[in-house]
């Protein structure tokens, strides 16, 4: 009869050997340590062509802001070239909004989604890693991954409202992919119509150390005839800039205000609020 | 294995168990300089509880109408009408129950703030490496505002600021707008966080207590968005006890599509 723990202990060693002289020369490090650090040192050789060609990359990373943009028109100042179906819904979202009943999902408290949050008005912040960008936004506090280190899984299909992410760099450009989404995203707040077949691609582009160009082609052969360009320029605001928390919307759902519901500690300061 | 000797010679006291660049190497701004350990990755939590009881497993030192608070809590839970709850009412958790909670974190490490994406509640957390108090914009708000900075190999978070609409955990122990809550974040191992986090809020407790948290590195997850506007059904009536199963837009569809299956002949 083997023992199982004998045989364990003893392939640990061999690979914490197989690791390095280091690790094993290294009396404070358990067997289990040993092969975590091997793994991270395999990550970081792996990874280190990936790290030092980021060093490289212009940093579009820091806080961003842009104007807002209510009704979003091509690169050229027209409108996206709808399809029937797509032209016959944006007005009547439009109609519907001026009649004061809209069913823009931002105003149940629903993400707007990408790339609307794009041209939301509200700081960006941007970190830039070698493997993944992040954008995280001020508006309803949303997160926004692009892993850079290939096309989405999409294994199991799960259409979201952000949609998937993937991106690349190309010369001094970020490029962006997203698919994936769910469909009932607006693309604005006026109502332009967005499929699940939608494919967002963007390039990210440094004009100057301040400004950030983000050129979003739109292709969505259900709604729209052909593939459409807008663009949104963002100012750099300082990295430390005050960035509001904003998903709170929720409260405003409820039948009675918040400080309703909050412990009642009679005169301990919450009637500040 | 340079970066380890250039890590351990300028921070001096980089204890030797610890891994070099342990986390996601890849998942740091390449400005953080090596001396400062890498915390970035995704953390899946290993303590998450609807309770977060003191560590060193005495009472928590409620002040009576915190006691009351709780109680009140646990008698309506018990008896089947549970109270109000941010998060079933899709509002954030606040600080410390984002630690307590079964969803992961991302972690990003910049030079000048350290984001901490919370899977749950669509949320994150920003944490100020500037040292600089709140601007004077500042207004309270769910997650509060985090100041941080490293003591050696420990990221050490002071939030103060919040708005004292949410809980210290699920179970209800309560908190007020004047609670500072000071964490102090480390890896106990090359792949587990801890996160030691001293709650000191006068109002609501007698003394300051402490409780711990552990997240274990897992590279390959990425964190999902995680939208609870979608299915929003327990909204709680005017007194704060919460429905079952009512409205949500998910829940709207499901009932018709139930519905629908329902009628003759399908």
């Amino acid at each position: 009869m083997i023992d199982r723990k004998i045989l364990a202990a003893a392939a640990a060693s061999v690979l914490a050997l197989a690791a390095g002289a280091s690790f094993a020369q290294n009396p404070a490090l358990t067997s289990h340590e040993a092969q975590l650090r091997a793994r991270d040192q395999a990550v970081l050789d792996k990874d280190k062509a990936l790290i030092e060609a980021d060093r490289k990359h212009p940093r579009i990373g820091g806080m961003w802001l842009a104007e807002p943009i209510a009704t979003i028109k091509t690169a050229d100042g027209k409108l996206p070239p709808m399809t029937p179906a797509a032209a016959k819904l944006y007005r009547q979202r439009i109609a519907e909004r001026k009649a004061g009943k809209t069913d823009d999902p931002v105003e149940a408290c629903l993400p707007p989604g990408t790339p609307r949050s794009l041209w939301s008005g509200q700081l960006i912040f941007i970190t830039q890693a070698p493997a993944k960008v992040t954008l995280f936004h001020q508006y309803k506090h949303l997160i926004r991954h692009v892993f850079l280190d290939g096309p989405p899984k999409l294994d199991e299909p799960d259409p979201n409202w952000e949609g998937h992410s993937s991106g690349w760099w190309e010369g001094d450009a970020l490029r962006i992919e997203t698919i994936g989404f769910n469909g009932e995203q607006w693309v604005d707040s006026a109502g332009l119509p967005q499929s699940p077949d939608m494919k967002v691609d963007e390039t990210l582009k440094l004009l100057d150390a301040n400004t950030l160009e983000d050129s979003v082609t739109v292709a969505d052969p259900k709604y729209y005839s052909a593939p459409w360009t807008t663009k949104v320029t963002f100012k750099r605001q300082a990295d430390n800039a005050y960035m509001a928390e904003d998903n709170a919307c929720a409260e405003r759902l409820l039948e009675v205000p918040l400080k309703n519901y909050a412990p009642s500690d009679g005169g301990t300061g919450l009637s500040e609020r | 294995m340079a970066l380890t000797t250039a890590a351990a010679s300028a921070q001096g006291a980089r204890p030797a168990g610890l891994g070099p660049v342990m986390g996601d190497p890849t998942r740091r701004d390449v400005r953080v300089p090596d001396t400062v350990p890498n915390i970035s990755g995704t953390w899946v939590s290993q303590s998450s509880n609807r309770t977060i009881p003191p560590a060193d497993g005495g009472p928590t030192p409620f002040l009576p109408w915190a006691q009351g608070y709780f109680d009140q809590r646990a008698k309506a839970e018990a008896a089947g009408q549970p109270l109000f709850d941010p998060n079933a009412s899709c509002l954030p958790s606040g600080v410390p129950r984002t630690l307590s909670v079964p969803y992961p974190l991302d972690i990003v490490q910049t030079p000048d703030v350290i984001m901490i994406g919370v899977e749950v509640m669509h949320t994150y957390r920003m944490i100020h490496m500037d040292g600089k108090p709140p601007p004077p914009e500042y207004k309270p708000s769910f997650l509060g505002y985090s100041v941080g900075h490293w003591d050696g190999d420990t990221l050490v978070i002071e939030t103060t600021g919040m708005n004292g609409y949410t809980q210290v955990d699920e179970e209800g122990r309560p908190k007020s707008m004047s609670i500072k809550v000071t964490e102090h974040v480390r890896k106990v191992a090359p792949d587990i966080l801890e996160d030691t986090f001293t709650i000191d809020d006068p109002k609501t407790y007698s003394h300051p207590w402490t409780a711990r948290s552990h997240f274990k590195w897992d590279p390959k997850y990425r964190l999902a968005e995680y939208i609870c506007e979608e299915n929003n059904r327990n909204k709680p009536d005017a007194t704060g006890k919460l429905r079952h199963g009512q409205g949500g837009r998910l829940n709207a569809q499901e009932q018709k599509t139930s519905a629908q299956d329902k009628k003759p002949g399908k």
